[in-house]
């Protein structure tokens, strides 16, 4: 187990390695640079490339790039002018990864629990009412929910803050609205899991025996269907710690969501090189977890 | 001596029937697709679905030719006029009619919709499938390039493809989709052919000698439909309106082609001041995603072999 | 006995007096930005949000109020005859860390502001000195550049052109000064954080938590502290418009600016009161040269654009979809000055542009244009419309593309792009039409920021082609004179050109709309960027 653990590791690094070398080049592939503006003079948009040596040939450009990576150094941000970018990422990162956890913890537990629970009462009134939710939950996006729920529980009953971020009030709203999708996403999941599962022969074994539907649930059916709802929580962790674009918008929370989309439209280089890698850290990390996750829930699994 | 008699006197007489005979097939020849229909037409609510899906296509299809007013000419006279007796759905903030705009934009986002899901999810489950029955180095490789490319921002394939293939064209826009989202389903299909590969008839058809690609397509993943179908239908609504925030930076139709993602999306904003606008659109949306997902149920309990027991 | 009780009064006095010290109230607002400042620094701030800060942190040479140009750091100045000359009195003022402020102080960031190693992005307000252009091309050295220290508490000024514009360019944000010590010790790192920025102004940086909010705090040490009435500001970063609404209607914002009034209305329905004020014009540019040869054919004859501007119908896009703009009839607005009083009532141009559609004389100067160019209807090209990625900018170019296809019979597809994207394509001249906002100008039109500028064709890398000798030598005259009416009357002639030439389409004027609390009360304005935060008060219960 250590030595297989030991050699993912290994594979991780090189994984991350070659994440950032391919989002190198293909950045440097887009059109338009980071200093195009209508105020400035050509000239000094130039001076601008110059200092922040945008000016050299791109494998010089990547030369240095690992060079600085390798002592530490990300870069300055091109937008955020002279904030180094590892700032900028420890400064939002938390906030992010803080309302993100918080609303996939309940999510999860929430979704699986209404997804056993239709799965239970397969086709009658609970089945039907909770998939009615689930399915109003996903149909309905976080824009179109997000601005009704501030707008109902913060302007007409002053029950909530209507934005920001800093104290447990302020975490309610963003993290329901975050994890809705979410929670209607697994209870329909989870009912389709359990649902294959229930017809297998050793449910029946199981009932044979004579274990009552609650102990059946949570000894077998339960770890049988994780399998398939493990390989989704993987990327879920990694997306949801980087912040949602839109619910950090609608609550504006200081997160790490938009600068996703907005380091590529304004051409910030350090920033999206540091912001893929460290994404693609947890990613590889969450993945990694979830494979060995795999042979602890499902022992038939064998990884090699 | 009593059941001899019984015998006699019982209403049935014998057959005749050769040893041969006895081989022959009585019913028809039924194939794992007809079962499949057979098993499909038992689901009322699924049926009523596909029926509600059919209306839907047909007034994607003719609902614009039904009145007099196109999709793109504007008209001052009637901004943001609400439902009337000209104006089946209304006006948006140009004067144009909303009854037109919904089906044609419906005609991108049903399309989409279907061939946005379909191909990434065919995609994925082949990728993953092979990955999870393979194992080992196949299966490292390739969990490791969807590491990479899973890590790579979105919006840089985006824009890349913008400038590669040029905007405006619905069929970037279904590559682009592809691209970005065969990994989610790969993952799990890998996930459950992993599990499923160490049951028992997976080993028997080994032993009888059948190829790992007839392991893979007749049996690995046919076990795996019934949560994958659950999954495509998941997507459906998120590619809606990941279309329309698509849409703005040039990946999708161009304007002024209406798509249901954009006409929610823009009407979100004046939601206070006029509902319609957003209600409308919103309720198709919402009646299209049920329909897909009862529809997909019913042919996940028709495509389990399991379940049709 | 008497002395006891004089003991008790004292007591009793200073008691009520402490009371009464900690019961005055801290006079604070919070108002809210749709996005946050990105640097402090005043050589590389851009934006209007960092662009504001900035100047209520520090303070210039001169000030910006209301449209005069008052003291700052100088106390008073002789002007030379030619007006190229100004000797700057520096009042004995400090840091706001105590440490004093002095003439070397702005010498210094001014040559900071230039350096070519440096890279900023603000550079180009420096060229305004004598002299500063030809050291960065290395024609001349550190010296020889107009502005110099004569003394510790005198500036002598020496501008590279003269006009009336040369005062008013020294209230510009990045002039105002950099303490040499810290920006050295810090390098490109200064104005990028709380503890990374040091001011000479009416307000100090408390806080900033980024992409969250701001926190100044008025500082003692200003020189003119006894004219700032409040004690605390917060900026809020991030707030959009409906959002900014409700947290007006919560009581968590004071104060916030719309520019579509579908917002301001409700608000100002409730009780808050509103100001507005002119923001940059919207136009329809055009590309003279063309994305392809055939549309640049067309697109560089006059008649053709003629006919361009007679298809637009104003009036119904600032109705739909450009709400809360004035359609133009002209190109200068009705709010802004000329010599004694209004422009608009000393020079009157009722009919420089259409307001409202007319088919046929769009047709006629089509016409026109098909016969100059001998070709017929049939080949008239499609053409693109490039825009930012933003709903608005798209629902506007579809409203003009529906215009131009009924009017004109024209065929027109829209690029909507990612904004460095669109910059590019600007710059490389690959579009025919692209939707954006041009400056009115710090003084008027003929500013350096101001949209004239733009197509004087004697200044090399513009990114519009238009070239008429005439306006050439019109805005020359305009700039470079001291004399206001001159300047008034040669702008007035240049809007007449622009009118009848259209080398650009003006859609609107536009404003924004202020909305504050109403017991907020406002001191001047600032036309670089808004409502000017450091003179507010709030009225007394």
């Amino acid at each position: 187990m250590l030595r297989y653990a030991l050699k993912r590791i290994g594979i991780a690094l090189l994984t991350i390695f070659a994440l950032t070398t391919i989002t190198f080049f293909l950045l440097h592939l887009l059109p338009g640079d980071p200093f195009l503006n209508i105020k400035v003079p050509v000239a000094i948009q130039e001076k601008q490339m110059a200092y922040y040596g945008l000016d050299k040939p791109i494998l010089q450009q990547y030369f240095i790039y690992l060079k600085n990576l390798l002592t530490g150094n990300l870069g300055t941000s091109l937008k955020y002018v002279g904030r180094n970018v590892t700032d900028i990422i420890a400064d939002f990162f938390p906030v992010s990864a803080a309302l993100g956890l918080i609303a996939l913890f309940f999510a999860e537990l929430i979704g699986m629990t209404f997804g056993i629970l239709s799965a239970q009462f397969k086709n009658r009134w609970p089945d039907y009412l909770l998939m009615f939710f689930a399915i109003l939950g996903i149909a309905l996006p976080s824009m179109v929910i997000g601005p009704l729920i501030r707008y109902f529980f913060g302007v007409e009953l002053r029950l909530l803050p209507v934005s920001g971020w800093g104290t447990p009030e302020q975490i309610i709203m963003p993290a329901f609205v975050l994890g809705l999708a979410t929670v209607a996403a697994n209870t329909r999941m989870m009912r389709a899991c359990m649902l294959a599962v229930t017809t297998q022969d050793y449910i029946k074994t199981a009932q044979a025996k004579g274990l009552t539907p609650t102990q059946i649930v949570m000894r077998h059916e339960l770890k049988n269907s994780l399998v398939p709802m493990l390989a989704g929580i993987g990327p879920a962790v990694a997306s949801v710690m980087m912040g949602s674009f839109v619910v950090e918008k609608i609550f504006v929370i200081p997160g790490l969501g938009k600068h996703f989309v907005n380091a590529v439209t304004t051409l910030d280089y350090p920033l999206i090189m540091s912001l893929t890698i460290f994404y693609g850290t947890i990613l590889v990390t969450m993945n990694l977890l979830v494979d060995l996750l795999y042979g602890v829930v499902d022992p038939r699994i064998r990884l090699d | 001596m009593e059941r001899t008699k019984a015998w006699k006197t019982f209403p049935f007489a014998k057959l005749e029937r050769s040893g041969m005979e006895a081989e022959e097939m009585v019913r028809p020849h039924t194939s794992y697709l007809k079962d499949v229909w057979r098993a499909f037409k038992r689901r009322k609510t699924a049926l009523v679905s596909a029926v509600i899906l059919l209306i839907l296509v047909v007034l994607v299809l003719f609902g614009p030719m039904m009145n007099p007013y196109n999709y793109y000419s504007n008209d001052y006279t009637a901004i943001n006029s609400p439902p009337t007796a000209q104006h089946w759905f209304g006006t948006d903030t140009l004067g144009r009619d909303l009854w037109t705009r919904v089906w044609v934009g419906g005609r991108v986002s049903l399309l989409i919709a279907i061939l946005a899901t379909l191909f990434p999810f065919l995609i994925g489950m082949v990728m993953g499938g092979i990955s999870g029955y393979f194992g080992g180095k196949v299966d490292m490789i390739m969990m490791r390039c969807i590491d990479i490319l899973m890590g790579i921002p979105a919006m840089i394939y985006n824009i890349l493809l913008i400038v590669v293939l040029g905007s405006g064209n619905i069929s970037t826009l279904i590559i682009a989709f592809t691209l970005t989202g065969w990994m989610g389903s790969a993952r799990a299909a890998r996930g459950m052919v992993l599990q499923i590969k160490a049951r028992e008839f997976v080993m028997a058809s080994k032993t009888l000698g059948a190829s790992p690609a007839r392991i893979i397509f007749r049996h690995l993943l046919p076990n795996t439909l019934g949560i994958m179908v659950v999954g495509v239908t998941l997507t459906i609504p998120m590619i809606i309106f990941a279309e329309a925030f698509l849409s703005f930076i040039g990946l999708g139709v161009a304007p002024p082609n209406p798509s249901w993602g954009q006409l929610i999306s823009i009407a979100a904003e004046v939601f206070k001041s006029y509902p319609y606008q957003f209600i409308i659109p919103c309720a198709f949306v919402s009646l299209t995603m049920l329909c897909f997902n009862l529809l997909g149920d019913g042919l996940r309990d028709a495509l389990d072999p399991k379940l049709r027991a | 006995m008497k002395r006891y009780l004089a003991i008790l009064l004292a007591v009793t006095l200073l008691l009520t007096l402490t009371a009464g010290f900690a019961g005055a109230q801290v006079k604070e607002i919070t108002w809210a930005r749709s996005y946050d400042s990105t640097s402090l620094d005043p050589a590389e701030a851009s934006d209007d949000n960092s662009i504001n800060i900035v100047a209520y942190m520090g303070e210039g040479l001169v000030r910006l109020v209301d449209n005069e140009v008052v003291p700052g750091v100088a106390e008073n100045w002789d002007v030379s005859g030619d007006g190229m000359t100004y000797t700057f009195h520096l009042r004995r003022s400090t840091w706001s860390d105590g440490t004093p402020l002095t003439a070397y102080d702005f010498e210094y960031s001014v040559l900071r502001l230039i350096d070519p190693d440096a890279g900023h992005a603000q550079a180009l307000t420096g060229y305004i000195f004598k002299n500063a252009q030809a050291y960065v091309e290395g024609t001349a050295e550190a010296a020889d550049i107009g502005c110099k220290a004569l003394d510790e508490y005198t500036l002598e000024v020496q501008f590279e052109n003269t006009g009336l514009e040369n005062l008013y360019s020294l209230t510009k944000s990045m002039l105002i000064p950099v303490k040499r010590e810290l920006a050295e010790e810090l390098g490109a790192a200064y104005g990028s954080d709380t503890d990374k920025v040091l001011g000479n102004g009416p307000f100090v940086l408390v806080e900033w938590a980024h992409e969250d909010r701001i926190v100044l705090e008025k500082n003692p040490a200003y020189w003119n502290a006894g004219a700032i009435a409040m004690d605390r500001l917060t900026g809020l970063a991030n707030v959009a418009n409906d959002i900014a609404v409700e947290m007006m209607q919560t009581g968590v914002v004071d104060l916030c600016s719309f520019s579509d009034p579908m917002y301001s209305e409700q608000l100002v329905g409730e009780g808050f009161s509103e100001i507005t004020m002119n923001n940059p014009y919207q136009f329809l540019h055009i590309n003279e040269l063309g994305a392809t040869e055939e549309t640049g054919k067309f697109l560089s004859n006059t008649n053709f654009r003629r006919a361009l501007s007679s298809a637009l119908d104003r009036t119904a896009l600032t109705l739909s979809v450009l709400q809360g703009r004035e359609p133009a009839y002209r190109l200068v607005d009705p709010s802004k000055t000329g010599v004694n009083g209004k422009f608009v009532d000393e020079y009157p141009l009722d009919d420089g542009i259409n307001v409202t559609a007319d088919a046929q004389k769009a047709q006629t100067y089509l016409n026109l244009a098909l016969e100059e160019l001998g070709l017929t209807a049939d080949d008239i090209p499609v053409f693109t419309m490039l825009c930012y990625e933003s709903p608005t900018s798209q629902l506007a170019l579809q409203a003009c593309q529906d215009m131009f296809l009924t009017a004109l019979g024209i065929q027109c597809v829209i690029d909507p792009q990612p904004v460095q994207q669109m910059m590019g394509k600007v710059f490389s001249f690959d579009y025919d039409f692209w939707y954006g906002g041009l400056g009115t100008g710090q003084m008027d039109e003929l500013s350096d920021d101001g949209i004239l500028g733009y197509f004087d064709s004697s200044v090399e890398g513009q990114i519009f082609s238009y070239a008429n000798p005439t306006y050439n030598e019109l805005i020359a005259t305009g700039k470079t004179t001291l004399d206001l009416q001159v300047r008034k009357d040669t702008l007035f002639e240049l809007e007449k050109i622009f009118c009848d030439e259209v080398p650009t389409l003006l859609l609107g004027w536009t404003t924004l709309r202020y909305v504050y609390r109403s017991d907020i009360v406002l001191h001047g304005t600032n036309s670089a960027y808004g409502v000017d935060l450091a003179f507010i008060d709030l009225a007394a219960e």
